[in-house]
């Protein structure tokens, strides 16, 4: 009798252990599958701030803000445990940590907003004291289904690289949405983490790789990721990473997430990758001289000051001129021209730049073989009022300036040159600025050779100035040399006038064979 | 002899069983569980789960010990109708250690793995009566120690294991005004190897908070040992019982972070379910069905949690109901032939208030139970009795968290 009784125990046994390998398989299978537990996932953070992996806190106390935002002093995690919940608090630990001090600074504002503490103001004091070199940024964009963002430009790096978030598309699956029982509509969410706004300069190059770092995240999972079509790895926090070429200009980035229902969130970034430094210029210097006020025997000029001024204010504001000397009519004496280049050659050194702009009368003594400058204060032909072309490659000479580049717009001016140096071949590249800019250069561009030109022109303008200040507005690229700018005025001058601009290095004032490169402001 | 032995065995085994817990209503342990009715197999998340439903382990992150102490207060009303002069009131108050387990969680991958080993008192055999020329007195119980393993499968299902290792010992003492009728029993061995099947569907990281848990306890035979010692005589003897298959359900629903309300059902399939009583060195057995009206039983437990969120401090406040099957039930000799007529289900309200802080968590509750009345009649004789137990336990947790 006793073994007709276990024998039904053993068959209860049979079914009990058939009905749990069912459940066992039906989990086995991850169909029900949801998210992590934001305490299990802040306590591997403050696992991690123990250890002083700081990175990967900042990992996982910001999955925890994206699973629970809320702080609190108080918070149920299971049964009767209750725990501290300080997410943001101890992620501007982390950030601390890792040098990052105006996230920090951040977190430790929202976390005191929501729960002051000794430790947030103890933090906060602390950073007080810390120069502030970062800029300010934004938290890391949450991006969710179906919202356009708002056109809000992430700085990357402060000159270099943008990252704005553009569009974010969302796509459900309908055939999962009809037989699932769980609608799950939603695409995944997905966090870039990286890049982040806060990490300083960082130059970038043509082959300079731009580090994506995000979390994508949904309430069933996530199945793949793939960042620009290429499938990302994903790791248990569901937290992909990928290496991004940048290209110059603007690179768009796609994350795609997926999550185990099918649908699908496409985020799309435009990241733009600003032209960088190529060459560690000085400082820019120019001495401009504009006079139409003339009087005794010389003619009263009507564009040359206007020209001058044009060509001031042209290169403050698109060139970053940053010291300029200009002297206009009255201004532009003899002993004032003098004065001016004795005080270029105290001030300017040997890794700056000096452009000079002349606009005004020239002339040409055959007797002395030589070319003047016509200062404002000259009223007859007699040389004593006059600056000679050669004293002006004395003065030059005694500039100590990387590159010197003398612009004269001004008759018999062609003067100047008497002599040719070895010249780098042109050409459009990066490599030719680098080797022009890294040799000397004394280099004079004159409106004509030795012989009268125009005063009038267009727009109130020279012709050579016209044309000079119109290139300077046009030229592409933000490098450029002098002789690429000479190479574009010198057809559309000498086709609208009777002059020929000529572009060559002075004579015996340490030309090396360089060139002067004029640098546009971004 | 021996046969008049045996029928005193009988007899003996057949009286009331008085202490409360013979019933064999077993479920877990727990003061938070006790506060809340014990509906507890569909909350199951802290280191008591092992037993009540193992899958709920891997709701622990953190390590925890848990310790339950129990004071019990029983009361107990003999009435003889036909026989006033024997009225007796007899009270038992006795604490035990009910219940100490640790448990481990360990994360791997994706899947939470849980380990846990506990000591849990199922039954407390204590008594002491004291008649105007007898008296009874009852020691000892059954307890089990368990370990327990239990997995996460994606955030939502967990399964988890529980092995009971079933031991024990006891006696029962009755003395007489005339020494020649004293006797004892001594429980030399107890025995046995059941299994706690359990899973838990957690929801609330579906954002639903709900959770769902289903468990099975195995049937397996309960063995006792027994010496017996009268003034002429010393035999050894065996009662094995067996116990039944053990389905229950439960679920928890979390209104908010304040209110969480859990109900459990439990069904226990004690028909045909025996006691098989026998002399050690004879074949010859007594075969009885352990539920008087031999039927299956079924538990209702219901019971809500309230917190009260302070900044340093949690104090939950708790009630439940359950009702208390029994396997008696109300009877009638006539002729040496015993007649059932109904099944005593008790009625039991329980209360609860704890403290939580960051590392510890103490609970207490107060389970008052009322009885209802049971007669025995014995041809209205002098015998007849009626008989009314009240039992009030109270219950004190601690909950260590690492």
């Amino acid at each position: 009798m006793q073994k007709e009784y276990q024998g039904k125990y053993l068959f209860n046994s049979y079914k009990i252990t058939i009905l749990f390998i069912i459940l066992f398989a039906g989990a086995g299978s991850k169909i029900i599958y949801g998210q992590e537990k934001f305490f299990e996932v802040y306590q591997n953070g403050l696992d991690y701030l123990d250890g002083k992996d700081y990175q990967s806190a900042v990992t996982s106390f910001l999955k925890a803000i994206s699973l629970d935002p809320k702080e609190s002093v108080n918070k149920r995690t299971y049964g009767m445990k209750y725990i501290e919940y300080v997410p943001y608090r101890k992620l501007a630990i982390a950030y601390f940590n890792l040098g990052e001090k105006n996230k920090a600074k951040d977190n430790f504002q929202l976390s005191e907003a929501s729960i002051p503490s000794d430790e947030n103001q103890f933090y906060l004091n602390k950073l007080q004291d810390v120069p502030q070199k970062e800029i300010p940024v934004a938290p890391a964009p949450v991006i969710t289904q179906n919202t356009l963002k708002q056109d809000k430009e992430i700085k990357k790096d402060a000159d270099n690289i943008s990252v704005k978030p553009v569009k974010v598309e969302t796509v459900v699956n309908p055939k999962k949405l009809a037989e699932d029982v769980y609608l799950d509509k939603k695409g995944p969410n997905i966090i870039i983490i990286e890049p982040e706004t806060k990490r300083g300069i960082k130059i970038v190059t043509k082959k300079d790789v731009l580090h994506i770092s995000g979390i994508a995240e949904d309430e069933s999972g996530i199945k793949d990721v793939y960042v620009n079509g290429s499938l990302s790895e994903i790791d248990e926090y569901n937290h992909f990473n990928s290496d991004l070429v940048l290209n110059k200009g603007e690179n768009k980035l796609i994350i795609k997430a997926i999550d185990t229902k099918d649908n699908v969130t496409i985020d799309t970034f435009y990241i733009t990758k600003k032209e960088t430094a190529i060459i560690n210029a000085g400082k820019f210097y120019a001495f401009i001289v504009g006079i139409d006020k003339y009087s005794g025997t010389w003619p009263i000029l009507k564009n040359a000051v206007n020209d001058a001024k044009c060509m001031e204010d042209e290169l403050k504001k698109e060139y970053g001129f940053s010291e300029i000397k200009a002297l206009y009519d009255n201004e532009a004496t003899r002993a004032n021209i003098i004065s001016a280049f004795e005080d270029l050659s105290n001030k300017v050194t040997a890794d700056d730049n000096l452009l000079i702009f002349y606009s005004g009368h020239g002339d040409f003594k055959k007797q002395y073989n030589k070319g003047f400058w016509v200062p404002v204060d000259a009223t007859s032909n007699s040389i004593v009022s006059f600056i000679s072309n050669s004293d002006i490659q004395t003065f030059i000479n005694g500039i100590n300036s990387k590159h010197i580049l003398l612009i004269a717009d001004a008759c018999f001016t062609g003067d100047l040159f008497r002599g040719q140096t070895a010249e780098l071949p042109f050409e459009k590249s990066d490599r030719y600025i680098i080797d022009s800019y890294s040799k000397a250069s004394r280099f004079a561009m004159t409106s004509g050779n030795i012989q009268p030109v125009a005063d009038g022109g267009k727009d109130n303008h020279s012709v050579f100035t016209y044309y000079l200040l119109k290139y300077l507005k046009e030229m592409g690229s933000k490098y450029f040399s002098a002789r690429d700018l000479f190479n574009n005025i010198e057809k559309p001058v000498i086709n609208n006038s009777e002059q020929e601009p000529q572009y060559n290095p002075l004579k015996n004032t340490g030309d090396e064979g360089g060139q002067f490169i004029f640098i546009r402001k971004q | 002899m021996k046969n008049i032995l045996f029928l005193i065995i009988v007899l003996f085994l057949s009286a009331p069983l008085f202490a409360q817990d013979e019933n064999f209503n077993i479920f877990g342990a727990g003061a938070r569980a006790a506060g809340m009715g014990s509906a507890f197999i569909g909350l199951a998340d802290d280191a008591t789960a092992i037993s009540w439903n193992p899958a709920g382990l891997v709701q622990l992150v953190r390590p925890e010990i848990s310790v339950v102490g129990k004071l019990n207060f029983a009361q107990y009303n003999f009435d003889y109708p036909y026989n006033p002069a024997q009225n007796t009131y007899q009270s038992n108050n006795f604490a035990n250690f009910l219940f100490g387990s640790i448990v481990y969680p360990v994360k791997v991958s994706d899947n939470q793995f849980s380990f846990g080993v506990c000591y849990q008192k199922v039954t407390d055999n204590y008594y002491d009566y004291t008649f105007p020329n007898h008296s009874s007195k009852r020691t000892g119980g059954l307890s089990t120690l368990s370990g327990s393993a239990s997995v996460s499968l994606g955030s939502v299902f967990s399964i988890g294991f529980t092995t009971n290792y079933w031991l024990g010992g006891g006696s029962f003492t009755y003395t007489n005004i005339d020494p020649t009728q004293n006797y004892s029993n001594n429980i030399t061995k107890i025995s046995g190897i059941n299994f706690i099947i359990g899973t838990l569907f957690d929801f609330s990281s579906l954002n639903f908070p709900m959770k769902l848990g289903l468990t099975a306890k195995t049937p397996f035979t309960l063995k006792h040992d027994y010496t017996y010692t009268d003034p002429t005589e010393v035999f050894d003897y065996y009662d094995n019982i067996s116990m039944p298959v053990m389905i229950g359900c439960g679920v928890s629903f979390r209104v908010n972070d304040n209110l969480l309300l859990a109900a459990d059902y439990e069904y226990r399939a004690w028909k045909n379910k025996t006691d098989v009583l026998g002399l050690k060195d004879s074949y010859s057995q007594v075969i009885s069905n352990m539920s008087d009206m031999n039927e299956n039983l079924n538990q209702f437990r219901v019971g809500l949690e309230y917190s009260i969120i302070a900044r340093n401090l949690v104090i939950p406040l708790r009630i439940g109901y359950r009702n208390d099957p029994t396997l008696e039930a109300s009877s009638s000799v006539n002729n040496n032939v015993t007649t059932y007529d109904k099944t005593e289900i008790g009625d039991i309200l329980t209360f609860g208030i704890g403290a939580s802080f960051a590392r510890l968590s103490v609970d207490a509750a107060y389970e008052y139970r009322i009885s209802k009345d049971r007669k025995r009649n014995f041809d209205l004789s002098e015998y007849s009795y009626d008989y009314t137990a009240k039992y009030n336990n109270f219950m004190l947790s601690t909950i260590v968290y690492f």
